[in-house]
């Protein structure tokens, strides 16, 4: 959920409680929702049968760097096969689209639309099936990119796309 | 800590003196944009303003729809003028932070946005500018800078408004 104050937007979910879902989601997927075309269920397994070969991670933490080897899906492969719904009276209306990234316990994370599309950031994000050899119930997201692990979100509950409409007069927020 | 106490005053100091030249209400001026959203602090700003930030530079190429164009910015991070605005980041919630962007506007509505952790320097770190300088020549209006992206859909050209969007 998003709602606006005055001239503010205000994006994300609360962390507790976590709202009544519009679909059921089982233990090994994840839910996909918001500015999508439709909704789209993804399980972990089906996700696991076309991961990418492994691949090398690197972040910091408070005291010292890691190394993990990781292996899954392109984020925005993903998301291309759901179908965004951006704002087609706002020119190029996929860059002001929001991914907010959500996991079982509701700790969230946003990204940009356009960071992750390889025509723009192309960032690498990646939905993990695997990591370090261990096969994972819900998918890890992995930001590559991030000299910090803050938005590998662990147990990815639900992918949720916002689009950023004005708050002007010349444009109302989609139904 | 001598160095870090200094180096806290000057950014005080930039901050108060930001402050103090802008009027609290956002309200455009002949070539200002307003730094607003979820901030403590909105901000007034001319891009002469922006040469009160610690200037950076950029070589920048991108595709757009005349081809690849090559380009040498001058201009101020995007993460210190909004740090200065004072974004409205709850210590209590985990990472707070990392739920935020900016929505920047033109002054033909145009429009695009970035995460605050694709620019904040703990994260993906990228610098990413209000320039008002392209080139050696100097901008009425500052330019959205987006350094690393393959095409140039996220250059704002005019800038009227930056906005920050997150929880509240």
């Amino acid at each position: 959920m998003w709602t606006r104050v005055g001239r503010s937007t205000v994006v994300g979910v609360d962390p507790v409680p976590i709202p009544a879902q519009r679909v059921p989601v089982r233990a090994d997927q994840v839910l996909i929702t918001g500015d999508v075309v439709a909704d789209r269920l993804l399980d972990t397994t089906e996700l696991d049968a076309r991961a990418r070969p492994t691949q090398e991670v690197r972040y910091t933490t408070r005291f010292f760097a890691d190394t993990h080897r990781v292996r899954g899906v392109p984020l925005h492969e993903v998301l291309a096969e759901t179908g965004l719904r951006p704002d087609r009276r706002h020119k190029m209306g996929e860059l002001n689209v929001v991914v907010l990234a959500v996991s079982e316990d509701g700790y969230q994370v946003a990204l940009s639309w356009a960071e992750i599309a390889p025509d723009f950031g192309a960032c690498a994000a990646m939905l993990a099936t695997r990591y370090n050899g261990e096969r994972l119930i819900r998918p890890t997201l992995v930001m590559p990119c991030d000299g910090r692990a803050s938005r590998y979100v662990r147990r990815l509950w639900q992918l949720r796309l916002h689009c950023m409409t004005p708050t002007g007069s010349e444009l109302t927020p989609q139904p | 800590m001598r160095y870090r106490l200094s180096t806290l005053a000057l950014a005080v100091v930039t901050v108060l003196a930001l402050v103090s030249a802008a009027p609290a209400q956002s309200t455009p001026t002949a070539n200002a944009f307003v730094v607003n959203g979820a901030v403590t602090t909105p901000l007034t700003l001319t891009a002469a303003d922006l040469r009160r930030f610690p200037a950076r530079q950029v070589w920048v190429r991108f595709e757009s729809g005349t081809g690849t164009q090559r380009h040498h910015y001058v201009g101020a991070r995007l993460f210190d003028v909004l740090t200065a605005a004072g974004p409205r980041f709850d210590p209590a919630v985990k990472n707070h932070k990392l739920t935020f962007a900016a929505l920047v506007a033109a002054t033909d509505n145009y429009r695009s946005l970035v995460a605050w952790a694709e620019f904040d320097p703990d994260f993906a770190g990228t610098e990413v500018l209000l320039a008002y300088r392209e080139d050696g020549q100097r901008l009425d209006r500052p330019r959205l800078v987006v350094p690393g992206d393959r095409k140039g859909g996220r250059y704002v050209s005019d800038v009227t408004e930056v906005e920050l969007i997150g929880q509240p």
